[in-house]
């Protein structure tokens, strides 16, 4: 059987004897009692349901708590996606900055391999040749110089620890591969790819 | 990082070609340029106690040319006539 509130009208109608739509009651919490009766449509005659003004008071207090605890959540999740938002566009826009940093410091050679291919290559001050991937960590790697093309012979890790973008990140690593090929390879966790190394 | 009242940030991104000289400090910016004119005393201190104080908290300084990607050289004391400077945090193995 549906179930649905009564309208005032049928309310109205159904409870009241008078030739008009006004209820006469002895006090003001009869009408609103009598308003809560909850009628069961069906082909047998309605039968209200009678709720105990105690624990009605108790389903409005629950339901107004969940309504409440339902707009903190969608608030907080609300601020939460902005603060995101917020985040990404932060680092997008610090993204740009780097990377224009690093190009600016980049042959044109250097310059045209990392955007076909996603890193370049750099001599070391050491003889060595390296070759700087995207990226933060273990993107280093030393090849051989006469075949930079053939797999790396060692892998190194080192980055500011500051967080920085990538792109600085591979700048920094740069600078330091020509300048001081020792001290990078002193602080750099090295991976030997090649037996030997 | 520098608390120098002129440190331009967020603003410019390219470094300046009006013969002023730049030192580009990396940060979770990108980095932040401090600007200098060498002509100017109070400027040039300003940069100078910036170096100073970023190589006390163990950053490392080059001077780059910004030449086609000429190799940079790394920088044992502040220079004033270098025109770009570029500051990197201490490095640490990952």
């Amino acid at each position: 059987m549906a179930k649905c509130k009564v309208t005032w009208q049928r309310w109205a109608t159904s409870n009241n004897t008078a030739t008009t739509a006004s209820i006469t009651c002895s006090d003001s919490a009869a009408p609103w009692y009598r308003w809560n009766y909850v009628w069961e449509i069906g082909t047998e005659p309605a039968k209200p349901i009678t709720i105990a003004p105690r624990e009605r008071s108790a389903r409005i207090a629950a339901d107004l708590e969940v309504r409440r605890r339902r707009e903190e959540r969608e608030a907080r999740n609300a601020r939460l996606v902005a603060e995101e938002q917020a985040r990404a566009v932060a680092a997008a826009a610090a993204g740009a900055r780097a990377e224009k940093l690093l190009r600016s410091a980049l042959t044109a050679d250097q310059r045209q391999c990392l955007e076909a291919r996603g890193f370049f290559y750099t001599m070391g001050a050491d003889g060595h040749m390296y070759r700087i991937k995207r990226g933060r960590c273990n993107n280093v790697e030393r090849v051989d110089v006469a075949q930079p093309s053939r797999p790396p012979v060692e892998r190194l890790c080192a980055h500011p620890g500051l967080f920085v973008p990538d792109a600085d990140t591979m700048l920094a690593q740069k600078l330091m591969l020509e300048c001081d090929p020792a001290a990078f390879r002193k602080i750099a966790n090295k991976t030997p790819l090649v037996a030997g190394v | 990082m520098a608390e120098a009242a002129d440190l331009i940030t967020g603003t410019q991104t390219d470094w300046p070609e009006d013969g002023r000289h730049a030192m580009a400090i990396m940060d979770d910016w990108g980095d932040t340029k401090l600007i200098w004119d060498k002509t100017k005393p109070a400027e040039v201190e300003n940069a100078r106690r910036t170096y100073n104080d970023l190589k006390a908290k163990g950053y490392a300084a080059f001077r780059v040319s910004g030449k086609d990607g000429e190799q940079g050289e790394q920088m044992t004391a502040f220079d004033p006539s270098a025109e770009r400077m570029i500051m990197v945090p201490p490095m640490v193995g990952g």
